[in-house]
């Protein structure tokens, strides 16, 4: 099994293994390092974030009454 | 040459020579009749221009859902002629140009500090105000008058072969009548109404770029500096009508296009970017929560706030109006080849997005100088306001130069293409129209525009383009219920709206 994985699985894990070790080797520098990524995207990017999911409610709209909407999700 | 000429030419250039003289012999006379009738009109017809205005919003919206808006403004399967980019760029350089330029900072910051849709100035809720009523004025509304003038051209030229003439759309409801002097009378309107529209906004750009001048090498501003200023214009833009439609008109016009959008790019940077994009946000969130009541606001019981619509809202539905023959045939002509449903959902939500971006970015500015205390944009003249407002970032000098130049080719095109469509207009609806035909169009356009600034400056140019948009409002009632009856016939014929039970229709028409 594990010698077929895919790189997608090698490098995710990989990242994740990273963070994990992180957090409890130095658990205050992540919680700074987060909070102060988090603050700085949700003020500089909040607009972003409001836009772009009125624009996803918006296309789910458009394809309830649109012609489109026979078609199903999937082969037929 | 001269021997064909059409009575609609004699016609209508004779009423604006005659407006002309009587401009430059008594100006003041002309001053107060334009400032009565103005004043009676927005009075009177107030409530009359937000609903004509509105009910051509929801047509246009009406033929983003109906099956009909799948017919196509052309012939069964014909391709459209130009690429959708290109396409919006001609829309918007035709649409507003000059418009945007000057109001981009002016109009925001006079609703913030001096005088509020809200009657609140200077508060926070003063800055939501200012951005959520140019938001409207630039909006759909705005798009939705060019857009059905446009519509209704394309739909009868382009589908049913009729001439490219306002009269010829009206045949299904007058019939005959309208090859005859009912036809010229309504030619002749919408020829008047064209060029003052036209005139209006070269005298604009004239009083800007005088403007900028004045604050950036301290010259003079009155009616000789733009004396001047139009004079240069008028005989760089004759030039340009004189060689054709060809190269001259789309060199400037892809110039034009990286002019305003390299200044957009550079106020966007140097600015408050986060604050532009979050005020853009915002306004749109407030902008749809409030169109419907801001569509009908016309403050019955509040003077102060009639005084303010009428001067405001009122004046932009009578300049789109009295832009929409000249940008509408414009829009038409540029538009072949789409289908219906296509054009409403291109020329009235992608131009109002970009015109939400551009106020957001120059008004947006303007209004954070203010509102923080760095300069006070509100006390400058306001066309010389956007020049304010670059005084204060780097390369300011050099985006004040850009936008003066920016408004001079706006300019050029603006009466450039705006002598073509009235000798069009004028020539039965040739697409040759002749050249002397159109030198003494743009002689008119100009000499009105300069008779204009002479009588009273500004007001005089708003006040003369509230007056002859009336009649036009009612010629495009008249064209989008022609339009209405014309295209329910023909979905009648197609079998369209039964599309869904029996599927006879190609997709294509």
């Amino acid at each position: 099994m594990l010698k077929k994985a895919k790189p997608a699985f090698s490098i995710s894990v990989g990242i994740m293994l990273v963070l994990v070790l992180l957090g409890i080797i130095l658990p205050e520098g992540l919680e700074s390092v987060t909070e102060t990524i988090q603050v700085f995207i949700s003020d500089k990017f909040g607009w972003y974030y409001l836009i772009l999911v009125t624009l996803f409610t918006i296309i789910c709209l458009v394809f309830f009454n649109h012609t489109i909407r026979k078609n199903q999700i999937g082969r037929s | 040459m001269l021997s064909k000429l059409t009575p609609v030419f004699k016609i209508s250039a004779g009423i604006m020579l005659i407006l002309v003289i009587v401009g430059m012999i008594w100006p003041d006379w002309l001053e107060q009749l334009t400032t009565d009738v103005q004043a009676f009109i927005a009075d009177t017809f107030g409530w009359y221009y937000l609903i004509v205005v509105t009910f051509f919003v929801i047509v246009c919206l009406v033929f983003l859902v109906t099956p009909l808006g799948k017919i196509r403004l052309g012939k069964p399967g014909e391709k459209p002629e130009f690429k959708r980019p290109t396409w919006i760029a001609m829309l918007f350089s035709a649409g507003m140009g000059i418009g945007l330029v000057f109001w981009g900072a002016a109009e925001p910051i006079s609703h913030y500090a001096v005088s509020s849709p809200t009657l609140e100035t200077g508060t926070e809720q003063a800055i939501k105000d200012a951005m959520r009523f140019t938001f409207f004025h630039w909006g759909i509304h705005a798009w939705a008058i060019y857009g059905i003038v446009a519509l209704v051209l394309a739909y009868f030229n382009f589908r049913h072969d009729k001439k490219g003439l306002i009269s010829a759309t009206l045949h299904p409801i007058f019939g005959k009548s309208m090859d005859g002097n009912f036809g010229r009378l309504i030619d002749v309107l919408a020829v008047i109404a064209t060029v003052i529209g036209v005139a209006t906004t070269l005298g604009f750009g004239a009083v800007q770029i005088n403007g900028g001048l004045s604050f950036l090498f301290d010259m003079p501003t009155n009616f000789w500096m733009q004396l001047i200023i139009i004079g240069i214009v008028t005989v760089l833009f004759m030039i340009s009508a004189w060689t054709g439609l060809g190269k001259g008109i789309r060199i400037l016009s892809n110039t034009n296009m990286i002019l305003a959008v390299l200044l957009f790019g550079l106020m966007f940077i140097v600015g408050p970017t986060l604050f532009i994009l979050n005020i853009f946000t915002n306004s749109i969130g407030t902008y749809v929560q409030n169109l419907p009541a801001m569509s009908f606001r016309i403050a019955p019981l509040d003077e102060e706030l009639r005084e303010w619509i009428n001067g405001w809202t009122v004046f932009y539905w009578a300049w789109w109006i009295a832009w929409s023959p000249f940008v509408g045939i414009f829009i038409a002509r540029v538009s072949k080849g789409r289908t219906i449903r296509e054009f409403v959902l291109t020329v009235l939500i992608l131009p109002s997005i970009i015109g939400f971006l551009w106020f957001s970015t120059f008004g947006g500015t303007a209004i954070s100088l203010e509102h923080n205390g760095v300069d006070i944009i509100s006390e400058l003249a306001t066309e010389e306001a956007l020049f304010g407002v670059f005084s204060n970032f780097p390369l300011g000098m050099v985006a004040s130069i850009v936008a003066m130049i920016l408004i001079g080719t706006f300019f050029i095109t603006s009466a450039d293409s705006g002598t073509f469509v009235l000798g069009m207009m004028t020539t039965g609806g040739s697409h040759q129209p002749g050249q002397r035909i159109k030198l003494v169009w743009g002689a008119l356009l100009s000499a009105t525009a300069l008779a204009l600034l002479y009588t009273g400056g500004l007001q005089a140019l708003e006040n003369t383009m509230i007056v002859a948009a009336l009649p036009f409002s009612i010629i495009m009632l008249l064209m989008t219920i022609s339009f209405i009856k014309a295209i329910f016939q023909e979905g009648k014929e197609l079998g369209i709206g039964e599309i869904e039970t029996n599927k006879k229709l190609k997709k294509d028409d």
